[in-house]
């Protein structure tokens, strides 16, 4: 896997024993914008759970670099907002992969929580419950979380669903800038071509069970 | 007043169990609520009712040494609430029906179960009264010691898995991916309601044990800024519940359950009706 992070190779994947994608091969290399396009049911979630380690490969192999962190940032709407949840405490669960049971939430957690709020410039409202937020401030809570896991590899699942045009914008501009900062490999589900045209290094494209890497858009 | 505070008082393990069933059970309704698993927190209990009727048919209840007839009702209820849970959880790995589907028949199961069970005991409807009721009033010091220490060892496994039980109730896939098994702390807290339920419904009984999963909760979750305030309003809505409720039934000479039950859903109704004011003036 040379200098990948994460490679999958010519691997099927799927549920149950059945493909949805076969034959994959593909790398995540650091510091790398990925766009992941495709129809609605074409895949991009069995890739992207494929990616995550969620789904063994039913044949062919995945691997990944030791110690590797995915920061993984989910579709917003499968979050219950019914939770007494301010931004920044779900910013604050990505710090909780290094704290064991006996430890207390400590300054540092927070001090690190913190600054991927920062970083996602959702400091203002970080304080706010998360329920009151709006779409493109929960989803930049979301990126503050993933990033609160010191990751390596940001997996995210349509971030920009249901946002505005200058939310969108504003959270793919926040992203090149994370990947660029941070060396971080960036790979996002999206049905907005468009909007991510110029900024991504290589498009994933998932269609016919099959998935082909373009270069950039 | 002052009489209940009195060291004397012939009631006061009755209290003391009360109160402490009522705001274990507060606290983790909780996650009852916000997990939607509310008709569980119904199933449960009636399980646990279920275990305690199969045993009292079993035994005899009425007759022998009342502390080993307890302590075999305790073990009935463990049973049968864990039976319950069990059920649940290895019926449900495979299927893809709704989990709700599962909880109503074992909610069916139990109640046909609880009655069928006491309609066999030689006791009868005396033993039936006290299902439903608990046995709040005849709480022993010994029972009352098995409760306080049963309850410490809960708070403790709650406090200490507090963070991950939170986490992969918001969002198990995240937590996957942090490495948190969200089945293991699914069954940790689970294994904390089986045992709160089934202490719960030896002494309260399951009518209390179920008011006390929702009722807190849902007026803690209209008024908590954060899960520990959440947790804490719905710790002392119990504690007034509990022990308003107790000093009410003892004047009115009033089944005490009921009455714990009704003043929860008062503070309940008033705290909706006040927040939907507050809502409409804003």
């Amino acid at each position: 896997m040379a200098d990948a992070q994460l490679a999958i190779e010519g691997a099927d994947l799927g549920y149950a024993g059945r493909s949805v994608l076969r034959h994959v091969s593909l790398s995540v290399r650091p510091g790398e914008f990925v766009a992941v396009l495709g129809a609605n049911g074409s895949g991009k979630t069995t890739l992207l759970r494929s990616l995550l380690g969620f789904l063994p490969p039913l044949s062919g192999r995945i691997e990944r670099a030791p110690g590797l962190r995915i920061g993984y940032v989910p579709q917003r709407e499968t979050l219950d907002d019914r939770y007494p949840l301010s931004g920044a405490d779900v910013a604050l669960f990505g710090t909780y992969g290094d704290l064991s049971c006996w430890r207390r939430t400590g300054v540092r957690a927070r001090e690190r929580a913190r600054a991927a709020l920062a970083s996602c410039g959702a400091l203002e409202f970080a304080n706010r419950r998360y329920a009151e937020l709006s779409g493109g401030q929960r989803q930049r809570i979301l990126i503050a979380r993933a990033l609160a896991t010191s990751p390596s590899v940001l997996l995210l699942d349509e971030p920009t669903a249901g946002v505005d045009q200058a939310s969108e914008a504003a959270i793919f501009d926040a992203l090149a800038e994370l990947r660029r900062d941070r060396a971080l490999a960036v790979w996002l589900v999206t049905h907005h071509e468009e909007a991510l045209r110029g900024r991504v290094d290589r498009i994933a494209r998932v269609a016919d069970g099959a998935v082909a890497l373009e270069p950039r858009a | 007043m002052s009489e209940f505070l009195s060291s004397d008082f012939i009631f006061r393990n009755a209290i003391a169990g009360g109160w402490i069933v009522c705001v274990l059970c507060a606290v983790l309704g909780v996650y009852v609520v916000l997990r939607r698993l509310v008709l569980l927190g119904m199933a449960l209990p009636q399980a646990g009712a279920a275990g305690i009727a199969l045993v009292f048919f079993a035994t005899g209840h009425s007759h022998g040494d009342p502390g080993q007839a307890h302590a075999f009702a305790l073990g009935g209820s463990l049973a049968a609430t864990f039976t319950a849970l069990g059920l649940l959880v290895l019926a449900g790995r495979k299927s893809t029906q709704p989990v709700e589907w599962r909880i109503g028949g074992i909610l069916a199961i139990a109640t046909a179960a609880t009655l069928l069970f006491v309609a066999l005991s030689p006791t009868g409807d005396l033993e039936m009264t006290s299902l439903l009721r608990g046995e709040l009033l005849a709480i022993s010091d010994r029972d009352l010691g098995v409760l306080a220490a049963v309850a410490a060892v809960l708070a403790a496994v709650f406090v200490l898995f507090r963070r991950e039980i939170l986490l992969v109730s918001f969002d198990p896939e995240f937590a996957r991916t942090i490495g948190r098994d969200p089945t293991r702390y699914d069954l940790v807290l689970y294994l904390l309601l089986g045992a709160a339920i089934s202490v719960g419904v030896m002494t309260a009984g399951p009518m209390v044990v179920f008011a006390f999963l929702v009722l807190p909760a849902l007026t803690a979750l209209r008024l908590g800024r954060s899960m520990a305030m959440t947790f804490a309003v719905a710790a002392a809505i119990a504690t007034v519940s509990s022990l308003g409720g107790f000093a009410l039934s003892y004047h009115a000479d009033l089944p005490t359950g009921p009455v714990y039950v009704l003043v929860a859903a008062s503070i309940w109704l008033v705290v909706s009706f006040a927040m939907r004011v507050r809502g409409r003036a804003a």
